[in-house]
């Protein structure tokens, strides 16, 4: 096999666009000399790691995150971001006078470290009326012109056979730009507010793409994504050409993409969206519109949630203008705020409802299925796995995880929608396995020992045909068994994990409430977030 | 800073800063080894995040008296297993034939002991050299992953063409990788 040839079939493996026949011949050539091919495919690895932008630092910050994210190590994370960062992490907050005090006492030498324990003890997020900015300045009408590229102390790499000029003297990797099209028209809420004006832009190129998608979709990856998609039952991915990457989740539909002088503008019609938005140059943000409001952003970490009636804003890093009626609100990180319905809602609520479209999913463990019996039609339901109920949570590479706002301190009742559809044996076919991170139960799982962990391995999916709500054993009638309730440490966004206990679960919703104290029945339909 | 052995002594005794600068210092060398079979960044990115966590939580059973940098490579291996078994039911048939092949020579080279770190390092430097097409062109690929025959429609090429030129720029960058390993 020659090198051009071998390099041509370990492409088309990595697109999974090679032939069956193609796949035999490489298979032949990696059985016959592995270590060629595993140069070729370590090659494209390391260059990839190469044009990686996330360093040391990013790694680092991340990793702390994500140890105080999923094991509570708030020790660790402090020291851990101390020592192993160069520079502040990317939360950078206003200073405000009530802090003032706590970080003198901090010390000036624990600056840094006392800005990292302030942003995880911030008190709950300010309604959405408490500020009002005048709308910003228009933006300047002409764009801004092609960077001149920088000069080169080195002469540039060449292949070693100079290949004949490109077909097009410059190649651009972008697509060739398209006519206007109409938009698309708009989606009428019930109840429709005034639109909101959407950003001037120039539809002119393709900028973002499908980069990967989780389940029954019927998205393509690569497919240019700017006319706009809607996702079925799983997730799509997006990435642009500046390194912003949206997830956008189950029944989203996002009717276009477009980019013009003003900036790029996502139109975003209903569904959950979280995004990481890379820098924006400070006059071309990038703006979600929804049939609500728009959501101008510069560089942040964010998650939309758009309905008939609202647009729910969440931000986790940076800070986000949303604009309404000619009005806008800045929301900054571990705040959200609501527009669309009528007053604001409350910060700290009450009911807090969780759907299998909002869930993340990792691993192969848990599939979305459809349902016409769930609360949405759809749940989340467990394949088979390796591992016991009584195996510990923490090194499980599959799970679903939910994300949402939550305040610190306040007691939730946690009731779970389930039921099973294996007709067994039921003692092999009613567990789940539920874990709030960074949080306090009210209870320890005695399928866990001693080991310091909130997993709860809930029990009774299967005590009743059908589907009821139970909490931690299905038995919370009794007073020996009360309802598992969860306190959340911080304010902000708390995570919730779902680990499959036996198969053929499903998990409709998850209900955190302050208010349903005893075992609802089956029938009951949890309240709006209120 | 301490010495290695001093940090993983610490680490197993509980002290999670220590823990932290094992992590500072493994986390390249750990990334370039796992993308020597994970093409996908973001893929190698949290594999090796998931090897850190299981390496915190099984720090106890590691014999100080050994090297560090292979058992949290062999931790790494593990993880990036889970991750192609996970992987090989989202794939077609075809794909699966040469996943199958992979794996049976899974850990026969001699250099799968190195991590590759230097190699990455090395790279870096070529990439830079490179005129702007032509590393825009690298990095939708091998960095956003964008599809060949997608890459190809949007730059109006063939997939045969943009495929050979790909081929052009991955050997000029492999022969400049390993001049500078030679002079390093």
């Amino acid at each position: 096999m020659t090198p051009e040839e071998l390099h041509r079939l370990i492409e088309e493996y990595r697109d999974g666009t090679i032939s069956a026949a193609d796949a035999r011949r490489l298979a032949d050539e990696i059985r016959a000399d592995g270590a060629r091919v595993r140069r070729e495919i370590a090659l494209s690895g390391h260059l990839g790691q190469a044009l990686d932008p996330s360093d040391d630092e990013a790694f680092a910050r991340s990793f702390a995150e994500r140890v105080s994210a999923e094991r509570g190590g708030d020790a660790f994370r402090v020291e851990f971001e101390k020592r192993s960062l160069h520079r502040p992490i990317r939360r950078v907050r206003p200073a405000r006078p009530s802090i003032v005090p706590f970080l003198i006492a901090a010390g000036f030498l624990l600056a840094v470290l006392a800005a990292v324990v302030w942003q995880n003890q911030q008190p709950p997020a300010a309604p959405v009326a408490v500020k009002v900015e005048p709308p910003p300045p228009p933006p300047p009408e002409e764009p801004k012109p092609e960077p001149r590229p920088e000069p080169k102390p080195e002469p540039p790499v060449r292949p070693p056979e100079p290949p004949k000029p490109e077909p097009k003297p410059e190649p651009k990797l972008e697509p060739p730009p398209v006519p206007p099209t109409p938009p698309a028209p708009p989606v009428e809420p019930p109840a429709p507010p005034p639109p909101p004006k959407p950003v001037e832009t120039t539809r002119v190129v393709a900028i973002a793409t499908i980069d990967r998608v989780e389940g029954q979709v019927s998205l393509k990856v690569g497919q240019d994504a700017s006319p706009g998609f809607k996702v079925g039952a799983g997730a799509a991915h997006v990435v642009f050409a500046d390194g912003t990457r949206l997830t956008v989740g189950p029944d989203a539909a996002v009717r276009e993409i477009a980019k013009g002088p003003k900036g790029t503008r996502v139109d975003f019609a209903s569904g959950t969206l979280t995004a990481d938005v890379a820098k924006q140059p400070a006059e071309q943000p990038l703006t979600f519109v929804t049939p609500h409001g728009e959501a101008r952003v510069i560089g942040t970490v964010l998650r939309l949630v758009v309905d008939a009636t609202s647009t729910r804003l969440e931000v986790k890093e940076g800070k986000v203008q949303l604009i309404r009626d000619g009005k806008t609100v800045t929301v900054s990180a571990g705040q959200y705020a609501v527009t669309g319905g009528g007053a604001p809602r409350s910060l700290s609520p009450d009911e807090i409802v969780l759907t299998p479209q909002e869930a993340q999913l990792k691993g192969a463990e848990w599939t979305l299925r459809n349902e016409p019996k769930a609360l949405t039609g759809i749940v989340l339901e467990a394949g088979t796995v390796p591992f016991k109920v009584t195996d510990h949570v923490e090194t499980r590479p599959s799970y679903a995880t939910y994300t949402f706002f939550a305040p610190a301190g306040k007691e939730y009742r946690i009731w779970l929608r389930v039921t099973s559809q294996e007709k067994g044996d039921p003692w092999l076919r009613d567990m789940v396995t539920i874990e709030p991170t960074r949080a306090t139960m009210n209870q320890k799982s005695p399928f866990f020992g001693a080991a310091p962990t909130t997993a709860w391995v809930v029990t009774g999916v299967a005590s009743t045909p059908g589907f009821s709500w139970v909490s931690g054993s299905g038995e919370e009638a009794k007073a020996q068994a009360p309802p598992l309730v969860v306190k959340f440490n911080e304010t902000g966004f708390q995570n919730i994990r779902l680990y499959v206990g036996h198969p053929w679960v499903r998990v409709d919703a998850i209900w955190l409430s302050a208010t349903q104290k005893t075992r609802p029945n089956a029938k009951v339909v949890p309240p709006a977030e209120k | 800073m301490m010495e290695e052995r001093d940090l993983i002594r610490k680490a197993q005794q509980g002290d999670r800063d220590a823990f932290g600068q094992l992590v500072a210092l493994y986390q390249a060398r750990l990334r370039a080894f796992v993308a020597r079979y994970v093409a996908r960044p973001d893929e190698v990115f949290d594999i090796v995040q998931d090897g850190f966590i299981d390496a915190m939580e099984h720090l106890d059973r590691f014999d100080a008296g050994k090297e560090f940098g292979p058992w949290l490579r062999a931790i790494c291996r593990n993880r990036m297993l889970n991750h192609f078994r996970s992987n090989r039911v989202r794939q077609n048939a075809a794909s699966a034939l040469v996943d199958a092949a992979l794996h049976e020579t899974w850990g026969t080279m001699e250099d799968e002991l190195e991590d590759g770190a230097d190699r990455v390092a090395a790279l870096k430097r070529c990439v830079d050299k490179l005129e702007k097409s032509q590393r825009e062109l690298i990095e939708m690929r091998y960095r956003r992953e964008v599809p060949l025959a997608d890459l190809a429609r949007r730059l109006g090429r063939s997939a045969a063409a943009l495929s050979m030129s790909l081929f052009r720029l991955r050997a000029a960058l492999e022969k400049c990788m390993a001049q500078r390993l030679e002079n390093a």
